[in-house]
């Protein structure tokens, strides 16, 4: 199943129905490698990810998708192999470079900043300001509680397009599970990112906030995001996924469109436990 | 009589939440157990001592150097000790030996330097200022004036500016900062400096006052920890409602019992905390703050 020519076949198929513009390609990695003790968590991994393109990475569970994420934002270090970002090799940058560098990323368990408050968490996910330069606080106090004006103008204005305005000054502890993950999502859009890796962002969420979420993703692979997918839920694949990963193991066992990829009667048996 | 004893309360409370929320601001957004903070604060006093007395620098420089000198070592203990010891993935067991370490190194080598005896940074009579019958001396009012400007612009701080979210981010998840772009090593400098400047700023002023000797940190760092837990830890607002509060008690003890029971007293209400209220005082008031939005 995990064969080199059953890959091949897939990527074939895959690339008989790529449009005609030339895929821009902002995230890599080539034979990653990560070990823990005797487990080989990552076995020689190779993936690309496309600008304004949906990437579901599937595969059953203790299949390397998690550790993958934890190797592309900087969390662990690649025992060998590259991950390069628009070109440049970033393995080993720790991850406050890697988020600031435009790489984001939405945990499996939602985590937020529970004392803060909704519109602080946003807040904080800013890409660089000049208030957080000690010198320009002390000296410019004018430029920051401007340049802050506008962040909370910008931060409110995502929070509105996750639909939590609302609840802006809540501390962010009150908000509902859904509402965290959304929250979270809205984090990652104020900071900026361009690439967005993310965790099963639609585990434990009920499904009209599914819906909402699946919309956001949705716009920003539309407006040229590259996102990543995590997701168990297959109609989530297959509702927004452009291209599909299945792992298992620690290795990429196949790749494609979404349509054939969970139809594939192997990849069916491994994941879904339905045997051809 | 009464309202005298409230007075010293109070000049004794600014000093104890000065250097709680000076320890806040490390532990909160640190985790690390920082018993070298009563080494930051005895080195504050003694340089600040250096300065005055054997360099004969003008009063407010002393104190400067003092409070700048504390920040200094602050951010090399971070710098040299707990960052390394961080990046390896060390416990908080490992950081609280460390830091006892730190302490005791440091404390030795200021006794080596300066000997054990009690060092008296203004002698003679002080002038006194009296208002509404009470009498408080001029470095007393100047331990009041100090506090009552820094620690509400320090809370107003941490509260309203980028820099207060990032440390309160950083406090409620240091790993999730650092996913969304945030410096951790930098923050932790910063709050290295910023409290250990605190701690410097109440050591210049309490040897002002009453003088020191090699072993005065300690007292004064385990106060700070009983007012961090009293107030609530993971606030900061906490240590220093919980600062003014020991340092109100400790002036009553004076009164009505005896100076020697102050410790007694200070430890039986850390321990009244721990049983009846852990969370501390300041967690209450989130809580409503919450049930009100």
């Amino acid at each position: 199943m995990r064969s080199t020519r059953r890959l091949e076949e897939m990527e074939a198929t895959a690339s008989s129905v790529v449009p005609d513009a030339p895929p821009v390609v902002t995230l890599e990695c080539v034979d990653l490698v990560k070990n823990f003790g005797g487990v080989r968590a990552v076995d020689g991994v190779s993936l690309s990810f496309e600008a304004g393109k949906v990437t579901a990475l599937v595969g059953p569970n203790g299949a390397g998708k998690t550790t993958l994420f934890h190797l592309l934002t900087g969390s662990i270090k690649p025992d060998s192999g590259a991950i390069l970002y628009r070109g440049s090799p970033i393995q080993g940058l720790p991850p406050w470079t890697v988020a600031q560098m435009g790489i984001g990323r939405l945990f499996q368990d939602v985590r937020i900043f529970p004392n803060l408050t909704v519109l602080e968490n946003v807040l904080v996910a800013r890409p660089i300001q000049r208030g957080e330069r000690a010198l320009v606080s002390l000296f410019a106090p004018r430029v920051v509680v401007k340049e802050e004006a506008d962040s909370t103008d910008r931060a409110s204005e995502w929070l509105d397009r996750v639909g939590l305005s609302e609840h802006a000054d809540q501390p962010a502890q009150a908000l509902s599970y859904g509402q965290q993950k959304l929250l979270a999502i809205a984090r990652l859009l104020a900071a900026g990112s361009d690439v967005l890796l993310l965790d099963e962002p639609t585990a434990g969420v009920n499904p009209m906030l599914i819906k909402r979420l699946l919309t956001i993703i949705r716009d920003l692979s539309g407006g040229g995001r590259t996102v990543v997918l995590i997701e168990h839920n297959v109609n989530v694949v297959l509702d927004v996924a452009d291209w599909v990963y299945f792992l298992d193991e620690g290795q990429v066992a196949a790749f494609g469109l979404p349509q054939e990829v969970l139809s594939d009667p192997v990849v069916r048996g491994l994941y879904l436990g339905l045997r051809a | 009589m009464l309202l005298q004893l409230l007075a010293n309360g109070l000049v004794n409370g600014c000093m104890i939440a000065l250097m709680a929320l000076g320890y806040a601001l490390i532990y909160n957004t640190t985790r690390i157990f920082h018993v070298a903070h009563g080494a930051a604060y005895t080195a504050a006093a003694y340089l600040c001592y250096l300065l005055l007395i054997v360099f004969k620098w003008p009063l407010l420089l002393a104190v400067v150097g003092g409070v700048a000198a504390a920040a200094l070592l602050g951010v090399t203990m971070e710098l040299a000790v707990y960052a390394p010891l961080y990046r390896r993935g060390a416990s908080d067991l490992i950081s609280l030996i460390s830091s006892l370490g730190l302490y005791v190194a440091l404390v030795n080598l200021i006794a080596l330097l300066f000997g054990n005896e009690t060092k008296v940074l203004r002698p003679g009579v002080e002038k006194t200022c009296r208002l509404l019958g009470v009498i408080l001396t001029r470095i007393q009012v100047a331990e009041v004036v100090v506090a009552a400007v820094l620690l509400p612009l320090l809370v107003l701080f941490l509260k309203r500016t980028l820099w207060g979210k990032i440390i309160r981010g950083v406090r409620d998840n240091p790993v999730l900062a650092e996913v969304l772009g945030i410096d951790l090593m930098a923050v932790r400098i910063a709050v290295f400096a910023a409290g250990s400047a605190l701690a410097g700023m109440a050591a210049c002023l309490t040897a002002l006052d009453v003088g020191m000797d090699p072993q005065v940190g300690m007292p004064v760092l385990l106060t700070a920890a009983v007012a961090l837990i009293v107030g609530g830890v993971g606030t900061f607002e906490g240590p220093v409602i919980g600062g003014f509060l020991l340092g109100l008690i400790q002036s009553l003890i004076v009164w009505k019992i005896s100076a020697q029971w102050t410790d007694v007293i200070t430890f039986g209400v850390l321990i009244v905390f721990l049983v009846f209220r852990p969370e501390g005082i300041a967690s209450r008031r989130r809580r409503l703050e919450e049930s009100a939005a």
